[in-house]
């Protein structure tokens, strides 16, 4: 009982102080507490908006919506600046306590709904609710006649006397007096508008729990400001007016919300802030002309207005996006973004969808990639042909004067992904070497729809040897026909691509092959989501059970952790003993180990040929944390030597002033890198009745030097038990993790 | 310049063959090897000895990796075994195993040459009707892959396992009619009659035995592929009917070995190396018999095969030495050479092909070749027409590398050097020359 009462203490905590954080879209406490703080700068202020935010909440939670949104906030930011904006607006009174709750529960409702319309477009519904409902409150100001407008804001120093004494009053004194230039000033009264608030200092606590919480967000709201307040210079608007319009505030957010939140910060899309933010002021300057009319404030309608616009138009992007990646996961913090998928993009399931495997068997060589020399050129350029060839590098036997003479003429022809068949081009004879047909152009063709914008296409197949018909569902891996000689094709090869729609002729696009494995010098390289080149060699991984059953995390298996320590230091020492992890999966249906003894989280992801540790949240260094970075990314196949590397997260593996200078330069520059490397040594067998054995090198650089490197020898038994050796050049650690029988 | 003398050659008469050119053409040159992967037969021999059997490695990474890209680019999971007699010098095993093929083994000695070779217990297959108490407590714990042959071996392998508490890793020989002949029904239990199935039902329910896989071996020189398709298609019925019966899947299906070399069997029309059929008409006829069977494509096993001669055959030579020209009483030509049956068992099966280590003249006459054993039956060619060499000559046998260095005898005289010509091109004796201490280490007198 005790525990559940606690729980929902802490939950009701979270709701409350993560919405004001949500405000900058973050769920950090510390910029929570500087927020709530200054929202009290004005008691009516901050007392309206504390009523609003458990008004919303308490909806929210007896009314059984998301408890995952509510305690991130999500439910109550909205109801928290209407309640600020309405209490700073009328002097405290019963009936305006009764104004702030019923907007509250407008607003409230507003979130629902534009959380469920906006939604369906993958969309964030932002401050709209807030809009609508501020606006709604302000139109009827006029006939509110038993609410008293507020005479704060008058009275500056006597209200801030009333606060903190002579020392307030001196300090804002000191501030008014010190910071002298507009620029700045403006700056951070626009950020103290975010809450209403109007004084300096209010600004400057927000610039201070900002930089707290993320450089990225404080250097992107700087570089907001600054690029809208040149433009205002440049137009020559008058921009003293930013000084009592506040209006400042809606270059700050836009800046925060599209350079690193809603997608991964990066140049790119600081550069795309700076193009942006003009036609927010624009937007700002004729709203406002607008809504004079009414002797109402557009508010952060240029805000929403410019982010939900252009989320919406990224969105719509046929081709696979290299630049400007909407988060895939919100990590809630954009360093942590940007770390995360710095590193690799590709390693997430959200950049692309469908997995695709080589569609044939055994080793293949690439005789034309993308932008090829022969025919793989202007809107067909996406494409692969891949052929056989011999040790000596011959893609026939004999004179190589017949079809039946090149070693994939005739072979099988798999679907890459599971899929629908949805055209069959099976009657086009065979053509004798060095002869093309122009006239069917593709061949024998069978084109297999995988999403609603995904389709491969496999061309110049055997005659009459397509084994599927138009509407059949394939598996992934399945036999669909047999690789020939028809259509434009001199000598036999597979033509393989990828297009957006069902028909034969459509135009390429640019989509990978999900895990392949790259014939390199003595051995092979695991490539991920990628485009094999000309030249290559290339097979499929194949899978070995024990990998398999040892990386199936499935929800409820415990491992029971028992770590051993050689060291001098007690740092490490100390983390001798047992330990328990269990496997859970949350409501967005990823999984993650949980450790009992420290509460640590690692967040994982299974796509069936790859395991992939996603996410660490907890204490470093700590067993959990070793098998996070030990275990990074292992494929569930196998081959002897091959090789699998990967980047690893900066902020999971630096800490101190180094990361947090990284932290400012991180969308300019990554000088930190946390390189991660794995070698399978020995294999287990094709039975998959051996122990799988490999090495993973975690080597962390700056500007290219080694800093230090952690070395560990891993082997996985067939009863899905770990043994981890791990050296650094502190300590030999030795973790045994082995399955928790049902008994 | 001074002129060479030209050599002496005896006069040879020859019958006239009258007549048009035939479809091949004009006689050509006889074929002669002068050196192996770039090293003089002249100075093998000068170096090791004659006899000589050499090996090349690079002809044997070649033929392996042709095998495996036949298999591997027909079905998702291939496995090659190296089936230990046909060669089992320690020197060429490991280079099969090193290339990533497992054992097969037929006896407890090649068991534990396997072992002693390093090769994990897990990754051998043990055949063969023969295995004693002995060798399967060695294959249980090695947890190799032990295929039983018959119903004593299967009572037997209860036994054993309940007696050691252990599991046991176990497959069956299945012998069929794939319309060979003969029908090697010697060997495992009959599908055609029940038998198999009847020996699946008992280990399926034994409590310590665990299937792994199905085995077959349909026999040897199998010239037409079709028997293979057909074996294949026989065991995917047994593997399915496993499935249907106790929802389980095998692990894999032994396709055995049986492929022809390309050597000439005595008494066929035509050239081996132009009959044969490639590893690529192999694979493709069990490949396709496999996929397009009633498996899943996700459940389909993995393949093993046990082929030796076809990759072994081509990478072996012996060199040897003309001893003596001889005529006959009939005027027909022969000759001695230092190599005989004692040394080429395959001689037996095939028309081995001789050849000279010098262009020599392009006259040649009906010939039969001699070993050197005082004993009637070592004849290591019955006619073969041959240009005159003189005592001394060094000639080549080609594709001697299956077999022969395993059931060669030692038999009036010692067995010669054997070397191995790396893929670097360096000669190494893999096996060295008998000598009387090494007969007469084995042996004791009766002290009187």
């Amino acid at each position: 009982m005790h525990m559940t009462d606690a729980l929902r203490g802490r939950d009701i905590m979270h709701s409350i102080l993560n919405s004001y954080s949500q405000v900058f879209f973050s769920t950090s406490k510390t910029l929570a507490v500087f927020l709530m703080g200054i929202s009290f700068f004005d008691y009516g202020a901050g007392i309206g908006g504390l009523v609003a935010v458990l008004v919303a909440n308490l909806l929210a939670w007896q009314m059984g919506y998301n408890s995952w949104f509510l305690r991130s906030g999500l439910y109550g930011f909205n109801a928290l600046l209407v309640g600020l904006g309405v209490g700073l607006f009328y002097q405290p009174s019963l009936q305006v306590y009764v104004l702030i709750i019923v907007s509250a529960l407008t607003c409230f409702f507003l979130t629902i709904v534009f959380q469920g319309v906006l939604g369906k477009y993958g969309l964030p519904f932002l401050s709209v609710p807030f809009l609508l409902t501020i606006w709604i409150v302000a139109l009827s100001a006029g006939s509110l006649s038993a609410l008293n407008l507020s005479e704060r804001g008058i009275f500056v120093y006597n209200e801030l006397y009333s606060i903190g004494g002579t020392f307030f009053v001196d300090l804002y004194d000191f501030l008014e007096k010190g910071i002298s230039s507009t620029f700045i000033r403006i700056y951070f009264r626009s950020l103290a508008a975010i809450f209403f608030q109007t004084h300096l200092l209010a600004g400057i606590i927000i610039a201070l729990g900002l930089l707290i919480y993320s450089r990225i967000t404080f250097v992107l709201s700087m570089l907001g400001y600054a690029v809208a307040y040149l433009f205002y210079w440049l137009a020559g608007i008058e921009f003293d007016s930013l000084g009592y319009t506040f209006i400042g505030f809606n270059y700050i957010l836009t800046a925060i919300a599209l350079g690193g939140y809603y997608l991964v910060p990066g140049r790119v899309s600081f550069g795309w802030i700076i193009l942006l933010l003009p036609a927010v002021v624009l937007i700002t300057t004729s709203t406002q002309q607008l809504f004079q009319m009414f002797r109402i404030s557009p508010y952060s309608l240029p805000f929403n207005a410019i982010v939900l616009m252009f989320l919406y138009a990224l969105k719509l992007r046929e081709q696979r996006s290299r630049y400007l990646i909407e988060t895939p996961v919100q990590l809630g913090e954009p360093e942590k973004n940007l770390y995360l998928y710095s590193g690799n993009m590709n390693r997430f399931p959200a950049a692309y969808p469908v997995s695709a495997a080589l569609p044939f068997f055994g080793e293949w060589t690439v005789s034309q990639g993308h932008n090829g020399d022969f025919t793989h050129k202007g809107a067909w350029r996406q494409a692969w042909d891949f052929v056989i060839n011999d040790s000596g590098g011959q893609q026939f036997k004999n004179e190589g004067d017949f079809a039946d003479d090149y070693y994939c003429f005739g072979k099988a022809v798999l679907a890459p992904a599971d899929g629908t068949v949805a055209e069959v081009i099976n009657s086009i004879t065979d053509n004798a070497i060095g002869d093309v047909n122009t006239k069917d152009n593709w061949g024998n063709t069978v084109i297999l729809k995988h999403n609603d914008f995904l389709y491969s296409k496999l061309s110049h197949l055997k005659y009459h040897s397509v084994e599927v018909k138009p509407g059949d569902l394939v598996k992934k891996g399945q036999l669909i026909a047999r690789c020939g000689n028809s259509g434009r094709s001199p000598y036999p090869h597979l033509h393989f691509q990828f297009q957006t729609n069902p028909y034969v002729g459509s135009v390429t696009t640019d989509y990978p092959f999900g895990h392949y494995l790259l014939h390199e010098k003595g051995g092979y390289s695991l490539q991920s989501f990628d485009f094999p080149k000309k030249g290559q060699v290339l097979v499929n991984p194949s899978k070995n059970e024990v990998l398999k059953k040892a990386l199936h995390f499935i929800p409820g298996r415990q491992i029971l952790v028992s770590v051993k320590v050689e060291s001098e230091k007690d740092k490490w020492k100390k983390l001798e003993g047992d330990y328990k992890w269990v496997t859970e999966t949350d409501v967005y249906n990823t999984t993650f180990l949980k450790c009992l003894q420290t509460g640590a989280l690692a967040y994982l992801y299974n796509q069936g040929d790859m395991h992939f540790f996603t996410n660490f949240q907890g204490k470093k260094p700590s067993p959990l944390f070793w098998l996070y970075f030990t275990l990074f990314k292992v494929p569930l196949g196998f081959q002897a030597n091959s090789r699998i590397n990967d980047i690893l997260p900066v902020h999971l593996l630096y800490g101190g002033v180094l990361k947090i200078f990284q932290d400012f330069v991180a969308p300019l520059y990554l000088f930190l890198k946390a390189e991660y490397q794995l070698v399978m040594k020995q294999t287990g067998d094709v039975l998959s009745s051996d122990k799988v054995q490999f090495e993973t090198v975690v080597s962390r650089k700056a500007a290219g030097r080694t800093i230090d490197v952690t070395k560990s020898l891993v082997y996985i038994f067939p009863d899905g038990t770990f043994e981890i050796n791990l050296e650094t050049d502190k300590a030999k650690i030795r973790m045994i993790c082995k399955n928790e029988s049902e008994s | 310049m001074t002129m060479e003398k030209s050599t002496y050659e005896k006069p040879v008469i020859n019958k006239i063959t009258a007549g048009v050119p035939s479809k091949f053409g004009l006689p050509v040159k006889p074929k002669y090897i002068a050196a192996i992967d770039g090293i003089a037969v002249s100075a093998l021999i000068e170096k090791y000895g004659s006899p000589l059997f050499v090996f090349s490695e690079k002809t044997i990474k070649t033929t392996y990796a042709d095998a495996r890209r036949a298999f591997e680019t027909r079905y998702p999971k291939v496995q090659f075994a190296w089936s230990y007699k046909t060669n089992y010098l320690d020197a060429i095993c490991s280079v099969f195993h090193d290339e990533g093929a497992w054992a097969e083994v037929v006896s407890g000695f090649e068991f534990e040459k396997a072992l002693a070779l390093g090769v994990n217990g897990s990754q051998i297959l043990f055949n063969g009707p023969e295995k004693s108490v002995e060798d399967l407590t060695l294959a249980i714990n090695h947890n190799a892959c032990i295929h039983i042959d018959h119903f004593d071996e299967l009572y037997l392998l209860i036994e054993l396992t309940r007696k050691l508490d252990k599991t046991a890793r176990v497959a069956i020989r299945v012998n069929m009619d794939t319309g060979i002949y003969p029908m090697w029904d010697r060997f495992g239990f009959n599908y055609e009659n029940g038998e198999a199935w009847n020996a699946i039902n008992r280990i399926m329910l034994a409590e310590k035995l665990d299937l792994t896989g199905l085995h077959t071996h349909i026999g040897t020189y199998i010239m037409a592929t079709t028997a293979y398709a057909v074996a294949a298609a026989k065991l995917a019925n047994l593997y399915m009917a496993i499935h249907r019966k106790f929802n389980y899947w095998l692990k894999y299906l032994d396709l055995g070995g049986g492929f022809a070399s390309k050597n000439t069997l005595k008494g066929s029309y035509m050239p081996g190396s132009e009959t044969c059929p490639s590893f690529d008409e192999y694979a493709e006829a069990i490949s396709n018999a496999l996929i397009s069977s009633e498996i899943p494509h996700e459940n389909l096993p993995a393949l093993f095969l046990e082929t030796g001669r076809a990759l072994i055959d081509d990478a072996g030579y012996l060199l040897t030495t003309v001893l003596a020209n001889k005529r006959l009483s009939t005027g027909r030509r022969s000759m001695v050479i230092d190599a005989g049956v004692n040394l080429l068992f395959t001689s037996f099966w095939y028309n081995l092909g001789v050849y000279t280590s010098n262009p020599g003249s392009d006259q040649v006459e009906e010939t039969t070749i001699y070993g050197p054993l005082c004993m009637n039956i070592d004849v290591v060619r019955d006619a073969i027409n041959f240009p005159h060499v003189k005592t001394g000559d060094q000639l080549v046998i080609e594709r001697v590398g299956a077999y022969n260095v395993t059931q060669w005898m030692q038999f009036i005289t010692y067995r010669p050097n054997v070397v191995l010509i790396t893929s670097n091109g360096n000669a190494h004796v893999i096996r060295r020359k008998e000598n009387l201490e090494t007969i007469k280490k084995q042996e004791s007198k009766i002290e009187k």
